[in-house]
């Protein structure tokens, strides 16, 4: 029975079949086969590469397609290399790659050949014509124009050129800032000696003031304190005494027992303490201003203290 | 002319060789004064104290060999200080004419010569338009011809970073030419 083959068993022998690989009753049952389908000769042609080419426009959009989906927009890498397409210095390899893009890519055409067009154009550029009369003006400046500038001259050039800047009166103020503390020294450590010389400069004072003010107090003290001592020893004496029928006495016991002594010592207790605490109060400032510890405060009974120096 | 010669005769104070000086280079600075400042009076005057101060600094002018590239970054220079004490200092009012400018054209036929003209003018409005950074490397590579080296020895940049703005210029200007040409406008960023 004579073997038919279908599309399938062409597909499948197609390799073997361009290659020539086949064998001779397998060549006879394809030329069967081939002879009543047609989409197995189309694709024997097309597969010996003599079926249908595309088109420029299908090629171009092809290759468009592809590349969209593949490496991306190749006109980057065109134009990295168009400078030198358009100088001629390309390696010969490297100019058949661009030109190639360019004949396709009518942007990087443009621009390759407005490339080419302005490199051409711009060493003309090189020397233009300056209004006439032009060399006689330069002439006629320099002409009496010393050709060296004293310092002086070019100093205040300088100066002319430099007070047009934006910065130049910032930079003036730094300038002068410097001057003033290399002239008079550095504000800063002259503030960190005011201090101690303000300090060296009041002691001295403060001491005299103190010992003026803890002097006189001191002798208020002492005194208060004997007068009263001696009142309150009298009164006491006399309320103890027996009473007599007229005078001072009688009417100082009286004062005692209606409490008026009572009265009177305490004023006088009340006074002592106030030049206790005014003679404390001297001792404390000046402890605080020359930083020494103010004495321990005494009792009624204790010796007066030496006025502080 | 040997330059080298004239160059010592300046230096020697020879009136005739300092005229013939500035006709030699006249049109060397005008260009360099034209491309950054675009106004022909200011370029003319910026121009002319190029050769004054050159003058007055004879003494130390620098070798024949390396006398071009010396004068283009002098003249860079005080066109650089012009515009820093012109932006200091706003004029009152402000002519855009870079139209004025003489861009003599140099074809050989009418139809050439107005060809060349016009592609004169289309590429010279793009580079006024171009930035401060891309005209600079635009002017010295490509309108002065100065070398790479030359070019990062004066900016003081690598010579890496020279080549790669100077590819970014071109392309730049080239894009600007198309847009001139389209009928677009592309105004100055500087």
């Amino acid at each position: 029975m004579k073997a038919v083959m279908n599309c399938q068993d062409f597909d499948r022998r197609l390799d073997a079949l361009l290659d020539a690989a086949c064998a001779e009753n397998e060549w006879r049952e394809a030329e069967a086969h081939l002879a009543g389908c047609p989409r197995c000769r189309a694709l024997l042609e097309g597969a010996a590469g003599r079926g249908p080419v595309l088109d420029e426009a299908g090629q171009a959009s092809l290759t468009a397609s592809v590349m969209r989906k593949t490496g991306g927009d190749p006109c980057g890498s065109a134009r990295d290399r168009l400078c030198g397409f358009a100088d001629g210095t390309l390696e010969a390899f490297e100019r058949d790659l661009v030109a190639g893009h360019v004949s396709n890519c009518g942007r990087c055409a443009a621009l390759a050949d407005a490339l080419a067009r302005s490199a051409a154009v711009l060493p003309s550029f090189a020397t233009l014509t300056p209004p006439e009369p032009f060399v006689s003006d330069v002439l006629s400046a320099t002409s009496f124009r010393p050709a060296e500038p004293s310092v002086l001259g070019r100093l205040g050039e300088w100066l002319g050129r430099a007070a047009i800047r934006p910065r130049f009166s910032l930079e003036v103020a730094y300038v002068c800032t410097l001057l003033l503390a290399i002239v008079f020294g550095n504000p800063v450590k002259a503030f960190k000696e005011t201090a101690s010389r303000a300090e060296a400069y009041a002691q001295p004072r403060v001491e005299v003031a103190v010992g003026r003010i803890a002097a006189p107090l001191a002798a208020a003290r002492a005194t208060g304190e004997t007068v009263v001592g001696k009142t309150v020893g009298r009164l006491s004496a006399a309320a103890s005494a027996a009473p007599a029928p007229s005078g001072f006495l009688p009417m100082a016991r009286r004062w005692w027992e209606t409490g008026v002594v009572e009265r009177l010592r305490s004023m006088l207790d009340a006074a002592a303490g106030w030049v206790r605490s005014a003679e404390e109060l001297a001792n404390d400032l000046a402890a605080r201003l020359l930083g020494k510890q103010p004495p321990a405060a005494r009792g009624p009974g204790e010796p007066p203290p030496a006025a502080v120096r | 002319m040997d330059l080298a010669t004239l160059l010592d005769r300046c230096r020697q104070g020879d009136d005739l060789a300092w005229e013939a000086f500035v006709r030699q280079f006249q049109g060397r600075v005008y260009s360099i004064t034209s491309t950054y400042t675009g106004h022909p009076e200011e370029a003319r005057d910026l121009a002319q104290d190029v050769f004054i101060r050159l003058y007055e600094t004879k003494g130390r002018w620098v070798e024949a060999e390396v006398f071009v590239p010396w004068l283009i970054r002098v003249s860079r220079n005080l066109c650089l200080d012009h515009l820093r004490r012109k932006k200091a200092r706003p004029p009152a009012e402000d002519v855009l004419a870079d139209e004025m400018v003489d861009l003599a054209a140099t074809g050989a036929t009418p139809e050439s010569e107005l060809a060349a003209s016009r592609d004169r003018h289309v590429v010279w409005r793009a580079v006024r338009s171009l930035g401060r950074l891309s005209r600079e490397m635009i002017l010295l590579k490509e309108i002065q011809g100065l070398t790479f080296q030359e070019i990062a020895a004066s900016l003081g940049v690598p010579v890496g970073t020279v080549k790669s703005r100077s590819n970014r210029a071109r392309l730049e200007l080239a894009e600007r030419v198309l847009a001139l040409e389209r009928g677009g406008t592309v105004g100055p960023e500087a």
